[in-house]
């Protein structure tokens, strides 16, 4: 009687046990589902608060001012596509220079001006880094640790204030406002994320192919150049596209430093600064058709990148 | 012996060719641009643009204006401060939060990841112009039609609102490198970690928090060392809504300096000295904070 009685309660015990597991996990799979939930609805409204101005801009972009007035969000009754046409007229940008008087900027010439930027300041930057990633990652040198522990400092030394010393340096070496000069010398900050990305994607590949190179008489220079950068070049074309990116739609630096040189990036951010300052006559949809043009180059440039983008970018630490 | 100092010189030729552009440009507007700051931060300039030397009395004269109560200096540099504080609070969990999501690929994840590159790829400076335009024409007019006011501020005219105004757009738009690079360093990852963790029985929060966060603990800290770096760099979105024309209430310590320098153009040069003698303090405090931070990161890797 006795042992069926320990019998009866182990039994009872092991099952209580197991219901009470059962019911841990199923809470546990009812937290999980529900944070799943939960995140995915969040990262929902976020995206629709980015689409949400995105297509605001393009029904605008095809109103005419009244239909925007009256009709802020709903969708055009005249679809009016020649705000685009028209947007351009307003885009040229008239500046006064030092000895030449008002001058007018035209579209080509400004698209022209982004365009240079937009190229070369990339190429310059992502060759110049690659060449010194490749060297401080692959070379053993005298200085080799010393100049990566530089690169490391220099990367998080904040350094603040230094625009006034910078726009003297600008001047002095002629920089400021003189465009060549300006792309040969866009990559003076050689230290900074490209470097960590670069840094590390040479440090992974296989020092063989360079040696068997060696032995067959290959030069220094045709290791980097015909092998290496080669392997290198999904990351370098993705560095490339994010630096076109951002110089694409960089308004500030002809703000600053190349103020004879007005891209259009600039020439859009000035357009719309004026208008919200009620001083020139494009219209809101004007200005959103505007938008939508200086959006097309980037937008085609990453739908075409998109995948090398989204799997090429790694950062690893900063340790020195 | 010969060929081994030939091979030698090749090498080093080859190193100082590839590293000589890169250096002379880093000497000049790096170390160049650093050294004459601080050199400007102890000159003076005249009307005429003589330079004479000038002591300790341009940071005498930037001490005077924090302890005279310039309410602008000190409370850019506490808003810049304010800045990074809620991008370490609110935005990192979200960061990682969000990113683990795309990277266990869990429903709609493939849509998502495009959908949130759209600052990186419209680039901030349109999404910032649209937002101003949405934020201070449409929203206004959205609310009124929705009956939730008629009298909805524009969120960034109204001085009452334009630095939680700003520092919204800030978290806003700031999702889109995070949620590309964090998700990356979590697919390098192996996969057999994660599968054999799966055997064993972890659930998904036991995933982040006991394999995925230790494992991207390099690139966590990289982005918090860069970002306390950045604190007194960062500059906001400021010049793209106001150009040099920003409320008061809103500016930060770099746009403040931006300010300085790039109005009353015939004259500011004057203030350069004050300026860079302002800089070097700001430098000198903020860059022995992002050493230690630094310090303390590297000491807790649990990759180590």
């Amino acid at each position: 009687m006795n042992i069926k009685n320990i019998i009866n309660k182990k039994l009872k015990k092991n099952h209580q046990g197991k219901v009470r597991a059962a019911h841990e996990t199923a809470t546990i799979s009812f937290i999980v589902a529900a944070s799943k939930v939960l995140i995915c609805v969040s990262i929902l409204i976020y995206c629709l608060s980015l689409l949400v101005p995105l297509f605001w801009m393009l029904i605008t972009s095809l109103k005419d001012q009244y239909d925007y007035a009256t009709n802020l969000f709903g969708f055009p009754t005249i679809y009016k596509f020649s705000n685009y046409k028209n947007v351009l007229k307003f885009l040229p940008v008239k500046a006064t220079i030092v000895g030449l008087g008002t001058v007018q900027y035209s579209i080509g010439l400004m698209t022209l001006n982004s365009l240079l930027r937009a190229v070369f300041c990339p190429l310059l930057i992502v060759m110049c880094q690659a060449m010194v990633s490749y060297v401080l990652s692959k070379y053993k040198f005298v200085g080799n640790n010393v100049i990566y522990m530089i690169g490391i400092v220099v990367m998080i030394t904040p350094i603040i204030g230094s625009l006034p010393s910078a726009m003297q340096v600008a001047k002095a070496v002629g920089t400021y406002d003189n465009m060549f000069m300006n792309i040969i010398t866009c990559s003076s900050n050689i230290f900074g994320l490209y470097f960590l990305i670069l840094y590390g994607m040479f440090k992974g590949v296989p020092w063989e192919y360079a040696e068997a190179a060696f032995i067959d008489g290959a030069s220094d220079y045709t290791v980097f150049f015909k092998i290496m950068l080669p392997m290198a070049l999904p990351t370098c074309a993705v560095l490339f596209v994010l630096s076109f990116l951002g110089v694409w739609n960089d308004y500030a630096t002809p703000l600053i430093w190349l103020p004879s040189y007005p891209n259009l990036a600039y020439a859009l951010y000035i357009l719309q600064i004026n208008s919200s300052a009620g001083a020139v006559g494009a219209t809101t949809p004007m200005i959103m058709a505007g938008f939508a043009i200086i959006m097309i180059p980037t937008v085609l440039l990453y739908f075409i990148s998109q995948n090398l983008i989204v799997s090429k970018l790694n950062v690893g630490g900063l340790k020195g | 012996m010969k060929t081994v100092t030939k091979n030698t010189i090749k090498k080093y030729s080859f190193i100082v060719s590839m590293m000589i552009y890169p250096a002379i440009l880093f000497f000049i507007f790096y170390v160049g641009v650093n050294v004459n700051s601080v050199l400007l931060a102890f000159q003076k300039v005249d009307i005429a643009g003589r330079i004479s030397f000038n002591g300790l009395n341009n940071f005498k004269n930037f001490f005077s204006l924090l302890i005279a109560g310039d309410n602008l200096v000190s409370a850019s540099i506490f808003r810049s401060l304010s800045m990074f504080a809620i991008n370490l609070v609110i935005c990192m969990p979200l960061y990682i939060i969000f990113s683990f999501y795309l990277y266990k690929k869990f429903i709609f994840y493939k849509i998502f990841r495009m959908i949130i590159m759209i600052p990186a790829i419209v680039s901030t400076f349109i999404i910032c112009l649209l937002f101003k335009k949405f934020v201070d024409l449409a929203l206004p007019q959205l609310m009124a039609q929705l009956g939730i006011s008629d009298n909805f501020p524009k969120l960034l005219s109204d001085q009452r609102y334009t630095f939680q105004t700003t520092l919204f757009y800030m978290i806003w738009v700031s999702f889109s490198t995070s949620l590309l690079v964090y998700p990356n360093a979590m697919n390098a990852i192996g996969v057999q970690i994660i599968e054999s963790a799966e055997i064993d029985g972890v659930n998904i929060f036991q995933e982040l928090w006991h394999i995925v966060l230790p494992l991207i603990y390099p690139t966590i800290s990289t982005f918090l060392i860069t970002g306390v770096a950045a604190i007194f760099i960062q500059q906001g979105p400021l010049m793209a809504f106001y150009m040099y024309n920003a409320p008061p209430e809103t500016y930060n310590f770099s746009y403040y300096m931006l300010v300085e320098v790039m109005t009353n153009t015939s004259s500011n040069y004057l203030k350069f000295p004050l300026l860079a003698a302002m800089g070097v303090i700001i430098t000198l405090i903020s860059a022995p904070v992002t050493y230690i931070v630094k310090f303390i990161l590297d000491k807790n890797d649990p990759t180590v």
